[in-house]
């Protein structure tokens, strides 16, 4: 019969149930860690289970201790006095709780240790390899024993045979002071990182020193407890440079809240890292909260780290995917998508802007006002909307099977100011030519081949029209993955703009209080120099683009650059290749 | 990683199992639509690409650049300037004139024949017809001869929308600043008779024909146009009111082409407007000989008071146009720096190219 729990809390690491036998005896059992039952144990055979449970760590298997004691009734009525008192007090209720297991606790005898083996998941190595390799640094926050864990780790591959491990462990600091543990080890890591390159392929290399750092628990409690001489600082920031020059840390023995701190260390060191938290249980779900990307696995544990997070995935490969093909595809996707429209809206409205040099600083607008609303509602939203849903740079198969192409993309690469001042100059480029493209050709004279003139509205149609020809076949040239859909929206957006500039002109709209814009299109498409500027201002427009894209495709291509040539080889000259190789070693002979 | 959790912990925020039926997943459809695996076509810019496109357009663009510059310089243009602001300009008296109208004569000499149509222009400089203000002062459904709009002018026209308490038709500024300086031209013959031939002016065909038939349209009604035209009174600055623009019926009121031609706001603050046509004879002798001329100004239309200037030009058209080298010369120079980047490119793709194979065969 079950009369009283115990229940687990993290900290101190085990639980116990209070039972009465058929007999009617008193027993409390007491299930946890063995650093938390070992201390408490007055009996039993300690040294054998103690070796027995370093045995399986090693192994790494998860081992629990069990202990029981047994429980007169008069204790057993000052147990649940102290219990309830605990139980229902108003303030500082988790300390008395705390108290009161501690009281209750003692003096256990031991029982024995079980081991669990608890197997990772599927393709777990596979997936912690591929993100090495796609230059994201690994790190493992666990609460198990360092034995423990750093099997784990090797079983993982997330240390490999040749990684020199370094260890930051309670056990080194009673040893040597933490300044002096901190200071060796950084030592040890900095004097290869000067001949290392800047980002080295962690596996390609085997005659590069690849470290790992094992850290504990209260080690790190160390390390973060803040100090009146100010040293602190320092210490993370020792502790952080011996982070940054491993390839993998592993944590041990961590709290949950431990591991949210550890996540804010990161965030806020010099270079600002997007982290991402994966995890699948209860005391996760901190971790999962602090850092930028939450994921929580949902598994055998229960959906309390699912519920927390950002995205939620039903196995720990799935990340895999998640990060190098959907990760990849969206951070593209988007960072086209911010540039673009500045890029757009620069084109649209600069020339506006330079109107007014011409207009006494009127504020006349240089295009009709229907033009000026549709612009970015009809006329140029469609294609940019579709390409960041379809876009694909390269294939989701290539994506898989090359994980350093993520690389590409790092430290948010594509949206840097290089990126967007580029863009923003492209812009103003583009808006230049269309502006004084169109003014030199109106300039004082008629471009009709009936000597009448043309107005102001038809100047401003000239350059409204080219500017949603050359900023709609710009997308078309950035657009890598051309599905109907994409030929759909993005001729039929320039079919558009043409069929509603036919009809909005051609009609003596009587809700219109103006007929400014009547026959303006038409008039102005029904001449030569029209036709030849409108060309010509397009081919400018985007020429510098172009010669940007194949200059740095042809002398600095990027690993998805070369990636996207070799696929199109392949699948144009296969057999070339093989002859070519046969005939090379042939030659080589 | 956490220790034996209690599995109380757990609770199911899914949907439960419905006993014996499938449970509805969430799973989107395995289509190539939802799974993004559209077929698609992937070209990549590449120098193999590009380089033949440059070539073409190196090859395509000068030849045209060429035409178009050829063109252009043979069409003849000449301009006069008759502001009259310098002293030594015969225009100068009709600054202030003690008598108006005041008339001027300018005096030039052709060095080239004109040949085919010559169009004859009136140029203004620092006018904005491109001021907000100015450009919004009009009202087209006046102008569209809706008899409504005609008594009671929209409220855009202020302050020319109303004179005396009577409405202005045409209302606005536009219509109220309109061009109205007479210019006529003559030839000096060299031969015998020394009296000065006037060139024949033609008034019809220099406005848009969709302005001067569907936009533009009198008022209607039975009875002459003053009858049509009767309680409104006509704009401040004008001598005359719309309905005595011309003696003809279809060139006056409304649909007068010189009102038409000045209502078409120009872009820039240094423009022309067509004035006049000058059509050919025949292809014997050409439209404009070679030799002396005058140019016969009513100087009615001050401009001195805000800077402007004003001349007169005649031109040949061609199927582009007036004289403009502009677009022949972007033409050519866009032609060849293309063609100068294919080369260059050429020379890259080749120079890469070379070095990876020979990186290639080293390898092996």
């Amino acid at each position: 019969e079950l009369l009283e729990v115990l229940s687990f809390d993290s900290v101190r690491r085990r639980m116990s149930v209070i039972v009465r036998s058929t007999a009617g005896e008193i027993y409390l059992f007491c299930k946890g860690a063995d650093s938390s039952i070992f201390p408490r144990v007055i009996e039993g055979k300690v040294d054998q289970i103690r070796s027995r449970v370093e045995r399986n760590a090693v192994e790494g298997l998860r081992t629990l201790c069990v202990a029981y004691k047994r429980l007169i009734p008069e204790e057993y009525e000052g147990v649940c006095g102290l219990l309830q008192a605990a139980k229902v007090a108003l303030q500082d209720r988790e300390k008395k709780l705390a108290e009161a297991y501690e009281q209750i606790e003692k003096d256990l005898i031991l029982l024995g240790a079980t081991a669990v083996e608890d197997r990772l998941q599927e393709k777990a190595a596979d997936t912690i390899e591929a993100l090495q390799k796609a230059g994201i640094k690994v790190w493992v926050l666990t609460g198990d024993k360092m034995e423990t864990a750093a099997a784990t780790c090797y079983a993982c591959r997330l240390f490999r045979r040749g990684t020199q491990l370094l260890e930051l462990t309670t056990k080194r600091i009673e040893e040597q002071s933490l300044h002096d543990v901190l200071f060796e080890l950084s030592k040890t890591v900095l004097r290869c990182s000067g001949s290392l390159t800047r980002d080295h392929f962690s596996g390609l290399s085997t005659d590069m020193h690849d470290y790992g750092l094992i850290i504990d628990g209260a080690a790190l409690s160390l390390i973060m407890k803040p100090r009146e001489d100010g040293s602190s600082a320092n210490y993370r920031e020792l502790f952080l440079d011996i982070c940054r020059n491993c390839s993998a840390v592993l944590c041990c023995r961590m709290a949950p809240l431990q591991k949210a701190q550890i996540v804010k260390l990161i965030k806020f060191s010099k270079e600002h890292p997007i982290t991402l938290a994966i995890g699948d249980g209860a005391n996760d779900v901190s971790m999962i909260l602090e850092a930028h990307v939450g994921i929580g696995v949902i598994g055998k544990e229960g959906r309390q780290a699912a519920r927390n997070s950002d995205y939620a995935i039903p196995k720990f490969k799935h990340l895999k995917k998640m990060l190098l093909v959907h990760g990849h595809f969206y951070y593209i996707r988007i960072s086209e998508l911010v540039q673009y429209f500045f890029y757009k809206n620069v084109c649209f409205i600069f020339p506006q802007f330079l109107y007014q040099f011409f207009c006494g600083f009127s504020q006349q607008t240089l295009y009709d006002t229907a033009y000026l609303t549709l612009y970015n509602i009809s006329f140029t939203s469609l294609p940019i909307l579709l390409y960041s849903l379809m876009e694909q740079h390269v294939g989701v198969d290539v994506l898989k099977r090359d994980p350093s192409l993520y690389r590409d993309i790092a430290k948010n690469a594509l949206l840097r100011w290089r990126v967007f001042i580029y863009w923003t100059f492209l812009g103003v480029f583009d808006a230049l030519v269309f502006f004084f493209g169109a003014y030199f050709m109106f300039e004082n004279t008629t471009v009709t081949s009936n000597g009448q003139m043309f107005g102001n509205w038809t100047f401003g149609t000239l350059v409204f029209t080219v500017m949603v020809f050359t900023v709609t076949l710009k997308l078309a040239l950035d657009t890598h993955y051309w599905t109907w859909i994409n030929h759909f929206v993005i001729w039929g957006s320039l079919l558009f703009y043409v069929v509603f500039s036919l009809l909005w002109g051609g009609i003596i709209w009587p809700f219109l209080s103006y007929q400014r814009m009547y026959y303006v299109f038409i008039h102005m498409l029904s001449c030569g120099p029209a036709w030849l500027g409108i060309l010509l201002l397009i081919t400018v427009s985007l020429l510098p683009d172009i010669l940007k894209k194949v200059l740095c495709r042809q002398l600095w291509p990027t690993a998805t650059e070369r990636t996207q040539a070799r696929n199109q080889c392949l699948s144009v000259e296969q057999p070339t290749v093989f002859m070519l190789s046969q005939t090379s070693s042939g030659l080589s002979f | 990683m956490a220790m034996n959790c209690n599995p109380k912990d757990e609770v199911d925020g899914g949907p439960p199992c419905a006993p014996g039926g499938a449970a509805k997943t969430r799973r989107p459809d395995n289509t190539a639509f939802k799974q993004q695996r559209l077929p698609a076509w992937q070209p990549i810019l590449t120098a193999g690409t590009v380089l033949p496109t440059f070539f073409i357009v190196g090859l395509i663009f000068i030849p045209i650049g060429i035409g178009i510059f050829v063109t252009s310089n043979n069409i003849r243009e000449i301009e006069i300037d008759y502001t009259g602001t310098e002293p030594s300009s015969p225009c100068n008296k009709c600054l202030s004139p003690n008598v108006t109208p005041c008339v001027c004569t300018i005096n030039f000499t052709l060095e080239k024949a004109f040949e085919g149509n010559v169009f004859m222009y009136y140029g203004l400089s620092n006018f904005y017809q491109n001021h907000r203000r100015y450009v919004k002062s009009r009202d087209d459904s006046q102008l569209n001869g809706d008899p409504s709009a005609l008594h009671n002018p929209s409220k855009e026209c202020e302050p020319y929308r109303r004179n005396e308490d009577l409405p202005i038709a045409p209302c606005g500024a536009i219509a109220n600043s309109m061009f109205n300086d007479t210019l006529e031209l003559f030839l000096v013959s060299n031969e015998s008779d020394p009296t000065p031939k006037p060139i024949r002016l033609q008034r019809k065909g220099i406005a848009w024909w969709t302005d001067k038939h569907v936009k533009f349209r009198n008022p209607p009604g039975e009875g002459t146009l003053e009858e049509k035209f009767k309680g409104t009174t006509k704009p401040v600055n004008w001598p005359n009111p719309v309905y005595m623009l011309d003696s003809e019926e279809d060139n006056n009121g409304f649909i007068n082409e010189d009102l038409i031609v000045w209502m078409r706001t120009a872009a820039l603050p240094t423009f022309r407007k067509l004035y006049r046509l000058i059509e050919r004879t025949d292809d014997l002798h050409p439209t404009l000989p070679a030799g002396q001329y005058f140019l016969n100004i009513t100087y009615n239309y001050p401009v001195h008071s805000f800077d402007g200037r004003k001349r007169m030009i005649l031109s040949t058209i061609s199927w582009m146009g007036g004289k403009n080298p502009f677009l022949g010369i972007a033409y050519i120079t866009v032609g060849s720096i293309s063609f100068l980047l294919g080369v260059v490119l050429l020379v890259i793709n080749h120079k890469y190219r070379n070095s990876s194979n020979t990186a290639d065969t080293m390898a092996f």
